[in-house]
């Protein structure tokens, strides 16, 4: 499935075979083409009783409940849950934003590592997965598949993407959720470092087309401690115009600001029901992918 | 502001380096690729205002306490411009006001004002660095080079004297001294309490200093530490007669003793003490009001236990003594205490010198005859033209019936009038244009029906009631010839018209009295109605007699004085014959300057501060402006005992505003919320 797996340094074959315990699922149905693991709104042949319905002429004779036949004298079909396979589409900022790492680790790299792990583990299940690599528009675009040749281009991409130009993730989140037809796993991988009721528009929009929506937002332990001593000269990595400040002078106001946007953050993925994970570069990414795959065992369920 | 180091000042420039240190700072930045460029974004516009107002803020205090720094180890001056007196050139004349007054204090037992006065002078000088001081004191009134200005604590110099001080004078003797020494900086540092008495605003002299002090090349500061407190509760004894009577076989001593204070503060009783030859007793006397007097307090007088105490055996045996009277202390330890001498009644003799015969007559016979049987009368009589030779040593009086005289003559009898001698003029037939203290005669006028005085001065003088209270018969007398008389006098008599018919020149001591006529029958009926001439002239004499007697009391300062030369040549003594038998010990050379008695050839001579000083009202701000009007003069308002210095360094306030600027620098610089804080919060904030 996955030829040259030592060129992928982001992916930790360890980390994958631990992973592999959990299984990825859908917090909402999927509706995918074949049989798979997660539920879909549809009803199926699968073990697992979903209801009684009244016969009408075109059902299957063999699903009729003879046991209740007899014993109310009426027809009634017993239908079961339908299993599915699901759409997984990663959605990887590669703005400019995303080359900063002050621990060691990019902001980019981390979520290749989540993007790769989460692609691997989807394929293996059955699950299609895509690929939207974004900046300013969107650089790199491979719709969900099911082959291994597939997951195979995924891991290609993101180890070719890079971080360059500014972010439009809105815009481009609108684009998917009108061209993802159906319900999909949609997972973003970003800093979300834009207006948050831009954002706010755009995942909804992904809701309002009943795509699940996971949102890893990644931040660097510097952006949040921001504390630097002498006076410096920020240079925007999206390519806007440089700041020179004394960070004593600002430290205070930056993190009003900071902490303002996170709660803004936060106050739009509560009231989306979007499933958010807030990243720092130092965690390890085996943690952050455990809690955030268990996470979603435990909340399954809703149809 | 001025500055003991100001070459230090040179230093200041390192005021600039905070902000060089923080255009360094600035310009060693670090760059860093950096995402979250919103955020910043955002806080630079937030803190914008307050940012760069912090860091003015910032700077200017880290400038402040550069400055603060710099200042403070170039140790300036408070009152700085005070320094430019000072200087290593420099010096300073000190005029010290060492009246009775001066030896007041804020409480009792306190330190004086002179004391006071001295110790802030001897530490301005010293802040300021002056190293040559001249002290002109009140009492020496010559200038004297210190070799330091803490020697002006040690001088007996400076030490309180009984005398007046005279301020004009004082000044005249430094602006003399600073035309005489053009190297001598021009700085005069008084040191007074700024008694009416002392500064005289009245003298004629005050113009004249204000020009010479104005002239002076030199451009004199006049800086006047002033300690105006009048003291209220100071209460002041004097005695003001002190006569020696017969009663029944034994001699009595009669004393006047006066009770004085600034201010009525309601009755209180003073114990009053006498010492009277080792002997001591004491009187309760009520002061009411501002002044009560215990007039002839008796005391009896064993005269030959007199003359087997203190003094020389040749002055008691002419009954002569002294003794002193004191109150509790106040808050004026100079005015606590009075010393008196008396002594049996000298011979009162009068000079008279008469042109007209019948004049002559008349005078005669009244100043022959004593008012008091135990008392001895003598009168000289000397022609006008051979009054040049006349001694005038033990007069009392002289008449003087001729014209004016001029020259020599006039010398002699301005001399006999210095020492306290009494003159009266009575009009030549012949008046000429002559003139003494400032008053001559005119001419003769007759009236028929003879004038008769309309009013005349009954309360006090020559011319006063009886003890009984009775009048005068002034009223009564016929004058038929009267001469005119012309200049400035006190009138004390006026006839119809008013033509004045008895004068007074006003003098310091002694009196000079102008008689319009003569007792001549001619001329008055003052020889018929002898009453008036009688007490007329006893009571002269009995004033000229105050300097004839053995025993006199004098205020301290008159004996040294410009009247020291007619006292002594009158007595026929030498300054230095003069000893001290009493009172606080003082330098021999000051001795006629300090409250006590001195002996010398059967004369007793007991020395008292002047009456003046007991109640002289303090001289307003601006009285004293207008008498420096023109000058530069600062005054410096202490109180007796203040600790406060007159220049001060003020480093310390220098250090305060250091440490205070780091401080608030310090709290400046702190971030406005703690990073970690802040951290916290937004971790908080994290799902």
């Amino acid at each position: 499935m996955l030829h040259d797996r030592a060129t992928r340094t982001f992916l930790d074959s360890g980390m994958l075979s631990r992973l592999a315990a959990v299984p990825l699922l859908a917090r909402r149905p999927m509706v995918g083409g074949v049989s798979g693991r997660h539920t879909s709104p549809h009803r199926g042949s699968s073990v697992e009783f979903a209801e009684y319905r009244k016969y009408v002429p075109g059902d299957d004779l063999r699903r009729l409940d003879w046991r209740v036949y007899g014993r109310t004298d009426r027809n009634y079909v017993k239908e079961y849950e339908a299993d599915t396979n699901l759409r997984l589409c990663l959605v990887v900022d590669s703005s400019g934003s995303m080359g900063y790492g002050s621990t060691g680790v990019t902001r980019i790299e981390f979520a290749r590592r989540l993007a790769g792990t989460l692609a691997f583990l989807a394929c293996r299940q059955g699950d299609a997965v895509g690929i939207s690599c974004v900046a300013e528009s969107v650089v790199r675009n491979l719709p969900p598949r099911r082959n291994p040749a597939h997951l195979r281009l995924v891991l290609d991409a993101l180890e070719e993407v890079r971080p360059q130009g500014a972010s439009r993730l809105p815009e481009v989140l609108h684009e998917i959720a009108e061209t993802v037809r159906q319900r999909a796993l949609v997972v973003i991988l970003s800093d979300l470092f834009m207006e948050p009721e831009a954002l706010a528009g755009a995942l909804g929009h992904l809701r309002f087309r009943r795509h699940d929506v996971a949102l890893f937002h990644l931040l660097d332990p510097q952006e949040i401690r921001f504390d630097f001593r002498r006076p410096t000269r920020f240079l925007d990595m999206e390519g806007g115009s440089p700041l020179f400040a004394d960070p004593l002078d600002i430290a205070a106001r930056y993190q009003q600001a900071l902490s303002a946007w996170l709660g803004a953050i936060r106050g739009i993925v509560l009231e989306q029901g979007i499933d958010h994970a807030q990243v720092s570069l130092d965690e390890d990414c085996e943690k952050v992918l455990a809690r955030f795959l268990v996470g979603r065992a435990t909340a399954r369920g809703r149809r | 502001m001025t500055f003991l180091q100001p070459w230090l000042l040179l230093a200041l420039p390192i005021v600039a380096l905070p902000v060089i240190i923080h255009l360094v700072n600035q310009w060693r930045f670090q760059s860093v690729e950096w995402a979250a460029m919103r955020f910043l974004l955002a806080a630079k516009a937030l803190s914008r205002g307050y940012s760069r107002l912090r860091q003015w803020l910032i700077l200017a205090l880290r400038m402040l306490a550069v400055a603060a720094a710099v200042f403070a180890v170039s140790r300036p001056l408070s009152r700085g411009w005070l320094a430019s007196l000072g200087g290593d050139s420099a010096a300073a004349i000190v005029l010290l006001d060492r009246s009775p007054s001066m030896a007041q204090a804020a409480v009792a037992g306190g330190e004086s004002k002179l004391a006071t006065a001295r110790r802030q002078v001897v530490a301005a000088l010293e802040t300021l660095g002056t190293k040559r001081v001249i002290l002109i004191d009140s009492v020496t009134g010559a200038p004297l080079e210190l070799a330091s200005p803490r020697a002006l604590a040690a001088l007996s110099e400076t030490e309180p004297a009984a005398a007046a001080a005279d301020l004009p004078k004082m000044l005249q003797a430094a602006s003399a001294h600073l035309r005489a020494d053009n190297s001598a900086a021009g700085s005069i540092w008084i040191c007074s309490d700024q008694r009416a008495n002392d500064w005289k605003p009245a003298d004629g002299a005050w113009p004249a200093i204000r020009a010479q002090i104005a002239a002076l090349p030199q451009g004199v500061r006049v800086n006047l530490l002033a300690a105006t407190d009048s003291g209220d509760d100071n209460v002041a004894v004097r005695v003001t007669k002190a006569t020696l009577e017969p009663r029944g076989k034994g001699w009595e001593l009669l004393l006047d003793v006066v009770l004085r204070r600034q201010r009525d503060q309601g009755p209180v009783r003073v114990p009053v003490n006498v010492e009277l030859g080792g002997a001591r007793s004491t009187v309760e006397i009520e002061l009411a009001g501002t002044e009560t007097v215990l007039a002839r307090h008796a005391i009896p007088v064993d005269v030959a236990a007199l003359a087997a105490g203190e003094g020389e055996p040749s002055d008691l045996a002419r009954g002569s003594g002294w003794g002193r009277v004191t109150i509790p202390a106040d808050i004026n330890p100079a005015d606590n205490e009075a010393y008196f001498t008396f002594g049996k009644a000298p011979t009162r003799r009068t000079m008279l010198v008469a042109e007209d015969p019948r004049a002559r007559g008349a005078l005669e016979l009244v100043a022959r005859i004593p008012p008091d049987k135990l008392l001895t009368a003598a009168v000289d009589i000397v022609a006008a033209e051979e009054a040049a030779g006349m001694g005038l040593d033990e007069v009392a009086l002289l008449l003087w019936q001729a014209p004016i005289p001029e020259g020599e003559i006039a010398a002699l009898l301005e001399r006999f009038v210095d020492r306290g001698g009494e003159v009266v003029f009575l009009p030549p037939e012949v008046p000429t244009g002559a003139s003494f203290a400032g008053i001559s005669w005119g001419a003769w006028s007759e009236h028929s029906p003879p004038l008769r005085p309309v009013s005349w001065r009954s309360d006090e003088g020559w011319l006063a009631g009886t003890l009984t209270g009775q009048a005068l018969p002034v009223g009564e007398l016929e004058i038929r010839r009267a001469c005119a008389l012309s200049g400035e006098g006190t009138a004390l008599a006026t006839l119809l018209g008013d033509r004045p018919l008895l004068v007074r020149a006003a003098r310091d001591r002694g009196a000079v009295a102008f008689l319009a006529t003569t007792p001549s029958p001619r001329d008055s009926d003052l020889a018929a109605n002898g009453i008036v001439l009688y007490c007329l002239l006893q009571r002269a004499i009995d004033d000229g007699l105050a300097a004839v007697g053995p025993a006199r009391m004098a205020d301290a300062g008159e004996l040294a004085g410009p009247n020291a030369l007619a006292e002594t040549r009158g007595a026929g003594l030498a300054a230095d014959d003069w000893r001290q038998i009493a009172g606080p010990a003082s330098p021999s050379t000051e001795s006629g300057f300090h409250a006590g008695v001195l002996a010398s050839r059967g004369r007793l001579v007991a020395l008292n501060r002047p009456p003046r000083e007991d109640v002289s009202p303090v001289l307003a701000d601006e009285q004293i402006d207008a008498l420096f009007q023109g000058l530069s003069l600062s005054r410096f308002e202490q109180q007796a005992g203040g600790l406060g210095n007159l220049v001060e360094e003020v480093w310390r306030p220098c250090l305060v505003a250091l440490l205070l600027a780091l401080v608030a620098e310090g709290l400046l610089s702190l971030p406005h919320v703690s990073p970690g804080v802040a951290a916290g919060s937004a971790r908080e904030a994290m799902p």
